[in-house]
């Protein structure tokens, strides 16, 4: 039997694009967790497909793997548009979706770091988005401290809780002066893995859990449930953008100034996304410690 | 006062992951059986949780929160630095008081 997805319309880093791609390809989520399912012949299409950046490349990259690795044959028809034709190539994807040339990281122009499959935290990988930023915008000290501390907690969380391979992969755009990045799996979900400590409800239970301090899977003896409050904590000071989505819920951050817009809910009717993702859009230009408090970095810590 | 750099203990400038602070742990202990002991992260660039969770528990676990009070200093180079060990120690101090 074959199986045809059409992407048939654009996937930005927003709550609306994740959830159109989850739902859009969700009968292959139902293929992929069916242990038992005859091998199909998927194809999926992005000939129609003007826009997608590291959400899609993600998504589409954790999936088309596993489907492959579970015998089912997928087959993808390539982007139209020269400009997402190029971006698919500097992300790897064209690579890994059919067989198209390896990412050129090096290039001068080059405004993606490729996608990165792990199981493990890779401290390489972290200082490839540090060094694609560098390249394109200046970075005062706070901003890589912060830029390290961010992608070293959400890459902590893959290595601790997904139970299954990780991506994570960023783009920069001049345009607005933000690296997005994305950092997902496909395994066992925010609900799932804080279960082991925790009686936890529902999907959206789980992220708010997981938001709140000191909530803690205690998967590892270390695990002190600090690491996502504090990327919501940098992100909102940053007035950038947070997504949280797993199962059938999704968190979203979005600055706007002062103001920051927050919601919790629904991913959306008969949808959900295996495993966890987080998507940040980091703004390069933004001030973190504007507020010029007396907040002394050198002092001692008391307790 | 014996001061010691966490950026001394670790094969590159970023403390990421949990697997770095032994040592850093492992020469606070030392230094403390000799006195009073400043941990300074200056020139250390991006510091996880994950870090100074463990680099905490691994101090905290051979002396109590009261035993190291004013023989333990802090100093970061960075208000991020600072933050998150705060997170760290204020999680830190929750476990040890819960039953």
């Amino acid at each position: 039997m074959r199986v045809r997805i059409a992407i048939d319309f654009n996937i930005d880093e927003t709550v609306n694009s994740v959830y159109m791609l989850s739902s859009r390809v969700q009968p292959l989520f139902v293929l992929r967790d069916a242990p038992h399912s005859t091998r199909e012949n998927i194809e999926v299409d992005l000939s129609a497909c003007d826009y997608f950046g590291p959400v899609g490349v993600a998504i589409l990259c954790l999936l088309i793997k596993d489907l492959r690795a579970a015998g089912h044959t997928v087959g993808v028809i390539p982007p139209v548009r020269p400009k997402l034709k190029a971006y698919a190539e500097y992300s790897g994807f064209a690579e890994l979706c059919w067989g198209g040339p390896p990412p050129s990281f090096d290039h001068p122009r080059n405004e993606t770091t490729p996608i990165v499959f792990a199981t493990q935290r890779r401290d390489s990988e972290i200082r490839r988005v540090v060094q694609l930023v560098q390249r394109h915008s200046a970075m005062n000290d706070d901003m890589i401290i912060s830029l390290q501390a961010l992608l070293g907690e959400l890459l902590m969380n893959i290595q601790d809780h997904a139970g299954a391979e990780g991506v994570m992969t960023a783009r920069w755009f001049p345009s607005d002066q933000t690296v997005r990045i994305v950092v997902a799996d496909l395994g066992m979900g925010l609900k799932n893995t804080l279960s082991r400590s925790y009686s936890v409800r529902s999907d959206r239970h789980a992220i708010e859990l997981a938001l709140s301090n000191r909530t803690s899977s205690r998967s590892q003896s270390r695990n002190l449930g600090e690491g996502l409050p504090l990327v919501h904590t940098m992100m909102t000071r940053n007035q950038g953008d947070l997504i949280l989505a797993s199962g059938d819920a999704i968190f979203s951050l979005i600055g706007q100034g002062r103001s920051p817009t927050t919601r919790l809910g629904a991913l959306g009717p008969q949808t959900t996304l295996p495993g966890t993702l987080c998507a940040l859009k980091f703004r390069i230009d933004h001030d973190l410690y504007d507020d010029d408090s007396n907040d002394d970095e050198s002092g001692a810590l008391e307790w | 006062m014996t001061t010691l750099r966490v950026v001394d203990y670790l094969d590159e400038l970023t403390a990421l992951g949990p697997e770095q602070a032994p040592p850093v742990a492992e020469a606070v202990l030392d230094a403390l059986q000799h006195g009073e002991v400043e941990l300074t992260f200056a020139g250390v660039q991006g510091v996880t949780t994950a870090f100074t969770n463990n680099l905490l528990l691994l101090i905290f676990a051979e002396h109590s929160l009261d035993a190291l009070r004013g023989r333990l200093h802090f100093r970061f180079g960075s208000r991020l630095h600072r933050e998150t060990l705060d997170r760290s120690m204020r999680a830190l101090k929750e476990l040890k008081s819960s039953p």
